[in-house]
């Protein structure tokens, strides 16, 4: 999508040389970065002819996403589960199964403080597999529309709810039971291509996730990235340290004119350069690429 | 660029760190309790959950 196409085009004069080449580029590598993480994250090919999932070494190791452990060629956790299992070993209150749930939850929450401070919610626009699949559907044309105000508030309900009370109080993973990333990673690979050993029948919870994904799927045709910006815990855990990471998103308030040029072509609808730290921002840089004057800069370190 | 725009910079880059070390420290108490291995034991096994065929 080229900037401002989503509101009907440019309105206000660019200057500057090459500024809507250096924003192509960018969504280019970007693109090509997504595709490569969903390779990295997922490509244990050989499943299609041994029919086992991978059982190695990595399966114990978080990855920088939302992607499914579940799904066949994947070789890695999921640490949205993983935070989950966590919390619903913890239910025992005590013995040894309560301190192996801590182990977990100290395990998973070392990833997420690592990675958060270092990068922030850049894996998410760079790396995250369903960001990618929800960003090719929402190429799909028809009328584009934001969010509706007030909906990005509900990831916090559902972080706090189905992944920390739920499973803490019932220790089941509810929101694993209702992942739509974990019906298309998970569910859909392994139904159509069965493994080795046999699966259980199709339950209620199978069709009950084949909803809601069908209804992402069609919120994903109008508004971009909903799952991320209005249900992600992964992305909501992520962007609290989009203030504090080392990773980060400068405005040179001295280069600024104040065109508008960045707000224009957020994709998740942030008012910059003001909410250039925000915990919504998905750190696509596609505000980096749409300055025409080259004011916001993204990196370690200081400039 | 001022001083005191590179003081919440220092500010920002110190609050990392600290987390930086408070994720290590995580880390290596998760070790003790067995969170790897844990998770390791709950990943591999392909999850019903997550498939929904429960």
């Amino acid at each position: 999508m080229s900037p401002g196409s989503r509101r009907g085009g440019w309105t206000m004069a660019r200057s500057g040389p090459g500024w809507r080449g250096k924003y192509h580029k960018m969504e280019r590598y970007r693109r090509c970065s997504q595709a490569a993480g969903l390779l990295a994250l997922n490509p244990f090919f050989s499943y299609l002819f041994s029919r086992s999932t991978y059982q190695g070494p990595l399966k114990g190791v978080c990855a920088p996403g939302l992607n499914c452990y579940a799904c066949p060629f994947t070789v890695f956790s999921c640490p949205v589960g993983g935070l989950q299992h966590g919390f619903s070993l913890l239910r025992e209150r005590a013995g040894e199964l309560f301190l192996k749930g801590l182990g977990v939850l100290l395990y998973v929450g070392a990833f997420l403080s690592f990675t958060g401070a270092v990068w922030g919610r850049l894996p998410c626009g760079w790396i995250c597999p369903f960001g990618l699949f929800q960003e090719l559907v929402h190429r799909i044309p028809g009328r584009k529309r934001k969010l509706p105000a007030g909906a990005s508030a509900g990831r916090y309900l559902f972080l706090v709810a189905l992944v920390f009370l739920l499973p803490l109080s019932t220790g089941t993973a509810w929101f694993s039971r209702l992942c739509p990333a974990g019906f298309l990673e998970g569910a859909l690979p392994l139904k159509a291509i069965p493994p080795s050993f046999p699966l259980p029948a199709i339950g209620g919870f199978f069709w009950l996730k084949a909803a809601l994904f069908i209804a992402l799927v069609l919120w994903c045709i109008p508004v971009y990235r909903p799952f991320c910006r209005a249900i992600c815990p992964l992305g909501t855990l992520w962007g609290w340290f989009n203030g504090m990471s080392l990773y980060r998103l400068e405005v040179e308030e001295s280069t600024c004119d104040s065109c508008g040029a960045c707000s224009e072509a957020c994709p998740v609808d942030l008012g910059l350069p003001g909410e250039i730290s925000s915990p919504r921002c998905i750190r696509c840089l596609r505000c980096v690429g749409a300055c025409p004057r080259g004011a916001i800069s993204a990196g370690f370190g200081r400039r | 660029m001022g001083i005191r725009s590179i003081k919440p910079r220092l500010e920002r880059e110190g609050r990392a760190l600290i987390v930086l070390g408070l994720a290590l420290l995580a880390f290596l108490l998760s070790l003790l309790w067995e969170g790897p291995r844990t998770l390791y034991v709950h990943a591999v096994v392909t999850c019903l959950d997550c498939i929904g065929l429960i």
